[in-house]
């Protein structure tokens, strides 16, 4: 039940990932990174760190209620 | 678990953000001296750099708005009269190539002068709108060559600021697509397995441990 498919690790380190390009493009674009550096490179990365990061934490679950008699 | 060593990976990887920034690099040359000024609206001094000097560096980079004219002087033992000049990114990152790919923009700049008389002083002007219509704008470190005629050679690097509204330019889209897709496939798939919990038979849970 509480399996990769459902964490939707692909799912949520994939948006890490355009999070982290979207990040990194706006950034170099207004001139707080350096488009000669190494900077975007590891903001895409700690996107990706962080989508798998999310993805990888447990679904939360709750005992489903007893049916009715 | 595996998720538990994730927010130490966040934390050095954030780390190593601040750690592997580039150096501050001043304004260097090799066979030449100079200074480069730039203007903003209404031909208003907006930034000066000597070459060599000590300005140019990457936490204080030269600042050139990309419609405005750019003015540089070179000083070199031989006089020249006319010649080349170029402007090239030095380690662009991959960022810097989809960006060359989504706006077409050209790999640096260059141009020629003419100084009209042989003297070891000499000045040129240009716009680089009139050159590349299309900017990235940012902060980059630059190399610079100037080709005399007579074979006199000058180069060096520095790092430069262009400033222009990032507005206009089709990476600025993409990069607004793409963090908010990014924030709402996060929010779809990550935060709500955490708000809406997920009902399972006493067994299910028992079994899933």
């Amino acid at each position: 039940m509480n399996g990769p498919k459902t964490r939707h690790v692909l799912a949520n380190t994939l948006a890490g990932l355009l999070l982290g390009i979207g990040v990194s493009l706006m950034l170099t674009l207004y001139g707080q990174v350096g488009w000669s550096t190494s900077t975007p490179n590891l903001i895409i990365v700690l996107g990706v760190v962080l989508g798998l990061g999310v993805g990888l934490l447990p679904v939360r679950t709750t005992r489903a209620p007893t049916g009715r008699r | 678990m595996t998720w538990r060593a994730v927010p130490g990976v966040v934390v050095l990887s954030a780390l190593a953000v601040v750690l592997l920034a580039s150096p501050a690099r001043a304004a260097t040359s090799q066979g030449c001296s100079g200074s480069i000024s730039s203007t903003s609206v209404a031909n208003v001094p907006l930034d000066t750099v000597a070459v060599p000097g000590t300005g140019g560096t990457i936490p204080s980079p030269f600042r050139l708005l990309w419609g405005d004219p750019v003015t540089w002087t070179g000083q070199t033992p031989q006089p020249v009269t006319t010649g080349t000049w170029q402007l090239t990114v030095q380690h662009p990152s991959w960022l810097f190539t989809l960006g060359e790919l989504v706006t077409g923009h050209q790999h640096g700049l260059n141009g020629t002068f003419d100084s009209g008389q042989g003297a070891t002083t000499f000045t040129n002007s240009f716009t680089p709108s009139s050159i590349e219509p299309v900017t990235l704008p940012g902060k980059y470190e630059v190399a610079f060559a100037v080709t005399g005629s007579g074979g006199v050679q000058c180069t060096g690097t520095m790092s430069v600021q262009v400033i222009d509204s990032p507005f206009r330019n089709p990476l600025f889209w993409l990069a607004a697509i793409l963090t908010v897709a990014g924030l709402v496939m996060l929010f779809f798939f990550g935060i709500t397995k955490l708000t809406r919990p997920v009902y399972v038979r006493a067994n299910d849970r028992e079994g899933s441990k």
